[in-house]
């Protein structure tokens, strides 16, 4: 028996299907995981580092421009340059703001000589000369008055301490330069406040691209400038010294301040394909092992049909000693127990239905043998009268003839015999059929040599030529049959020829129907008793096969098996 | 589905195994220090001691009053092996957390440690530090001068209960306002309370710092870090005020419990020696405790000092009474 496909290999299919989606399912949410993480971690937070330095310097640096403004128009302040009094009030005014700023200042007022009047720093002050206007932050301050100047400034004060960032206004008193106000941003306070613990780097420029504050100088030059020549995009990414870089730029005041921050990729990338190769090997391990399992499972699962589908299909061969042992504890070993039980019914049930079948064959075989035409009986008996008073030797050897043929159909003891035998038997028949139509009936035997010992069933020919004989003198007034037996392929061939009235198409096609159907019910009932036993007999292969054509004769012909010895 | 919850389980495991903090500080081997000094002058004798024994050193910076409440927490499983700073009457106070050790060089100390629990480190009189950019006209030469209306909120001072230059600061002003009586100089106590305007600062740092930064025009702290800023240029002017200035050492006390106690000990060993306590006096601005060491240059001499003594021994056993005072005195004012 051959299937399409295994319930054993569904399964497999099943579980193998169900674990790669959810290998594949759970690697997808990784990955994706992993993807939205790192771009979180660089370009959302490059993007609020960015943001945060840029609200710092802008807010600071808005703060200073106020003060200053505010500071230049202080009468206070106006009175001090002009007059040198009250120092400590201007002093309190300047250390109160800064002490209000995030970014602390080194504060300044020069006066127009270059001189440092007061300041926060305790060291020498470094706008402390006339040379201070010859180039510089006050050069600015002097030729723009008006505005308040911005400069990369940088300025050691001590060891630890630098300014870096300057931030000044000329004052002006009725239009005249009066004095000079500096605030130089601390590096440390900046540096503390754009401090970040992460990989971004920082760098803060001037217009010209000179490096104000970063926090790794890998983007400067010798002269502190930044190296990138980023185009304007404010977001994108960029190649320097073989890394792949991500930035945010963002202008300050018109440009005057540039801001840029840089994410480097290259490790998150590469931590990125580290974490993919690794989960690809834990994909293919899952993989495997899924694999493995999905049969191993799909096996154990299913040995309980396997040993099923065996116990069936040696059932089929027929062997009902075939019984499942399942003890999967499921479902199965109860199909496992009802199939047992199953199989051992049904095989009491095929072994009496196959008693009973025989029993009926046997019953039915003795009831065919035994039925000699009643015709031939009476028309013998009235043949024999009329032999009586004309020739009593012939009567006697006609009645022993007949006693013989009844005796010998009523031996109950043979069904079958040898051919040779039932050859005198149907002599026998012959010679009293002769009796009655004398020269009207001629007949020729023909029995090949090596024939004799073929075993046949009992009479079996008798019935046809009965046939042959009863049938054919409605029409013609002589009947010649000829039984011609030989062996062809180790099969005994009986044919029977007789140059009757033949049977007609309609009649015939009747007769063949009434073969293939096994009641009998007909009157050619000789017929079909030949042609149930030999069913019966040697099986549903043997029977009668009857040519015959409307007045010119009847063919008949036999097969017979070769089988063993006679019964 | 057994094979798969031991699958998960060691998945988990291997998960858990890999996450495992590599960390382990190995706090064995470091002699640790808490110290209220300033980095300043931790740092550079530190580095020294290191240097010169081996030892590795963890310094906690924190003021004198959160360390000892530190230690005193800590009493059943002790931390720290040397508290190291901190004026005597603070420590007296809390002489039982306190280990005995008598210095190699207690022969040199002019301030002795007699029970043996606190070991005379350096002097840290109490000065009056003044922002020279601020002050302008007004004139400062003692304690009365602070009174000023025009000072009020001007003035910087720490918390007694958290720092103990603060507290001897406080002492100073009963004792020098107060010229035998407490009770007047609590008075003064209470007219300075109003001029701080509400605001008590939380560490000594911040009182330097903040007079430096220009904050505050006025400080209440000790010589040290004000003598070190006027050796660094800032415009400041140092104080001492003419009512009488009381001249305390701070000390250094090994913690009781400490298993360090060999390494501590020749921590106090190498901090009151010679040399040390040479490079304390002429670099750190410091006033030595030994009789054998020359007095820093830019210290004001003793001879030109207002110096004043006070019953020690009742002041560290009465600490906690005189802060409580002080408290309630603060929240009295400031309703």
């Amino acid at each position: 028996m051959s299937y399409k496909h295994y319930y054993k290999d569904d399964l497999k299919k099943i579980l193998i299907l169900y674990g790669f989606s959810f290998i594949i399912i759970i690697v997808v949410l990784f990955y994706s995981f992993l993807q939205i993480y790192t771009k979180h971690t660089v370009s959302d937070k490059n993007k609020k580092y960015n943001e945060y330095t840029y609200n710092l310097l802008y807010d600071e640096i808005k703060a200073y421009e106020n003060k200053i403004f505010d500071f230049e128009y202080n009468d206070t302040i106006s009175n001090y340059l002009l007059t040198g009094q009250k120092q400590s009030e201007v002093y309190e005014m300047l250390y109160k703001f800064i002490n209000t700023t995030k970014l602390k200042s080194v504060f300044y007022i020069v006066d127009i000589n270059g001189e440092t009047l007061l300041t926060s720093n305790y060291v020498k002050s470094p706008y402390n000369s006339y040379d201070i206007f010859i180039s510089g932050l006050f050069k600015q301050l002097k030729n723009n008055p008006e505005s308040i100047v911005y400069m990369n400034n940088k300025v050691q004060i001590d060891l630890t301490k630098r300014t870096i960032y300057s931030i000044g206004k000329a004052i002006l008193i009725n239009g005249e330069i009066k004095g000079y106000i500096v605030f130089d941003l601390l590096e440390s306070d900046l540096e503390k406040e754009i401090f970040n613990n992460d990989a971004e780097i920082l760098v803060v420029t001037d217009k010209y691209n000179n490096t104000i504050i970063s926090t790794n100088s890998m983007f400067l030059d010798d002269i502190g400038k930044f190296v990138l020549k980023l185009d304007n995009n404010l977001e994108s990414k960029v190649k320097y010294m073989d890394k792949m870089f991500y930035y945010n730029k963002s202008k300050l005041f018109n440009g005057t301040l540039l801001i840029y921050t840089l994410s480097e990729l290259n490790t998150v990338n590469q931590l990125l394909a580290t974490t993919i190769s690794f989960a690809i090997v834990i994909l293919i391990g899952l993989f495997i092992i899924v694999l493995i399992t999905a049969d191993y499972i799909a096996k154990k699962k299913t040995k309980s049909i396997t040993m099923i589908i065996d116990s069936i299909n040696q059932v089929q061969d027929g062997n009902f000693n075939a019984s499942v042992k399942i003890d999967s504890g499921d479902e199965f070993e109860l199909i496992g127990k009802h199939f047992n039980k199953m199989v051992k019914r049904l095989d009491t049930l095929i072994k009496k239905n196959n008693e009973l079948i025989a029993r009926n064959q046997i019953a039915e075989i003795k009831q065919l043998e035994s039925q000699f035409n009643p015709h031939f009986i009476f028309n013998a008996l009235e043949t024999l009268k009329y032999m009586v008073s004309i020739d009593q030797d012939k009567a006697i050897e006609m009645i022993i003839k007949f006693a013989n043929i009844l005796r010998y159909s009523i031996d109950y003891k043979k069904k079958t015999i040898k051919l040779e035998q039932d050859i005198i038997y149907l002599n026998n028949y012959l010679s009293i059929q002769k009796f009655r139509y004398n020269s009207r009936l001629t007949y020729e035997i023909r029995i090949e040599e090596a024939s004799n010992e073929f075993i046949v069933p009992k009479l079996i020919l008798q019935p046809i030529i009965e046939n042959c004989i009863n049938h054919s003198y409605k029409r013609k007034e002589n009947l010649h049959i000829v039984l011609k037996i030989s062996i062809i392929n180790n099969e005994l061939v009986m044919i029977v020829e007789d140059n009757g009235d033949g049977i007609s198409k309609i009649k015939l096609d009747e007769i063949n129907k009434q073969l293939n159907n096994d009641r009998i019910e007909s009157n050619n009932i000789g017929l079909l008793n030949v042609h149930r036993r030999l069913k019966l007999l040697y099986g549903e292969k043997y029977g009668l096969l009857i040519k015959s054509e409307e007045n010119i004769g009847t063919i008949v012909t036999i097969k017979i098996p070769k089988t063993g010895d006679s019964k | 589905m057994k094979k798969i919850t031991l699958l998960l389980l060691m998945l988990s495991l291997f998960i858990l195994i890999s996450c495992k903090n590599n960390q382990v500080i190995e706090k064995n081997d470091v002699l640790i220090i808490y110290s209220p000094h300033p980095l300043e002058f931790i740092d550079p004798i530190i580095g020294e001691f290191e240097n010169e024994t081996g030892i590795i050193v963890e310094v906690i910076v924190a003021g004198t009053g959160e360390l000892l409440n530190r230690i005193e927490s800590e009493k059943d499983n002790p931390i720290c092996d040397v508290l190291w700073g901190g004026s005597l009457t603070t420590l007296e106070s809390e002489k039982d957390l306190f280990e005995k050790y008598y210095s190699i060089n207690e022969g040199h100390a002019i301030y002795k440690n007699n029970d043996g629990y606190i070991t005379r480190f350096t002097m840290m009189p109490s000065v009056i530090m003044i922002n020279a950019n601020l002050i302008g006209d007004i004139v400062i030469n003692g304690y009365e001068d602070l009174l000023n209306e025009k000072l009020k909120g001007k003035i910087a001072y720490a918390d007694p209960s958290k720092s103990s230059s603060s507290f001897e600061q406080l002492l100073n002003q009963i004792s020098s306002m107060g010229k035998g009586d407490d009770e007047k100089g609590w008075e003064y106590v209470s007219k300075l309370i109003y001029n701080l305007d509400n605001e008590l600062l939380d560490s000594s740092s911040s009182v330097y710092n903040g007079v430096v930064e220009g904050k505050y025009t006025v400080g209440l702290t000790f010589e040290e870090p004000a003598a070190k800023f006027l050796d660094d240029g800032a415009p400041i002017k140092i104080v001492y005020p003419v009512e009488g200035t009381i001249f305390r050492p701070d000390g250094v006390a090994i913690i009781k419990g400490s298993n360090k106690y060999e390494d501590a000990t020749k921590f106090v060993d190498f901090i009151t020696s010679k040399e040390m306590q040479t490079y304390i006096s002429v670099e750190l601005n410091r006033r030595s405790v030994r009789d054998d060491v020359m007095q820093a240059e830019n210290l004001m001499p003793y001879d030109d000092i207002s110096i004043m003594r006070d019953n020690q021994n009742w002041v560290s056993t009465h600490k906690d009474e005189i802060i409580s005072r002080y408290k309630n005195l603060f929240n009295e004012i400031n309703k």
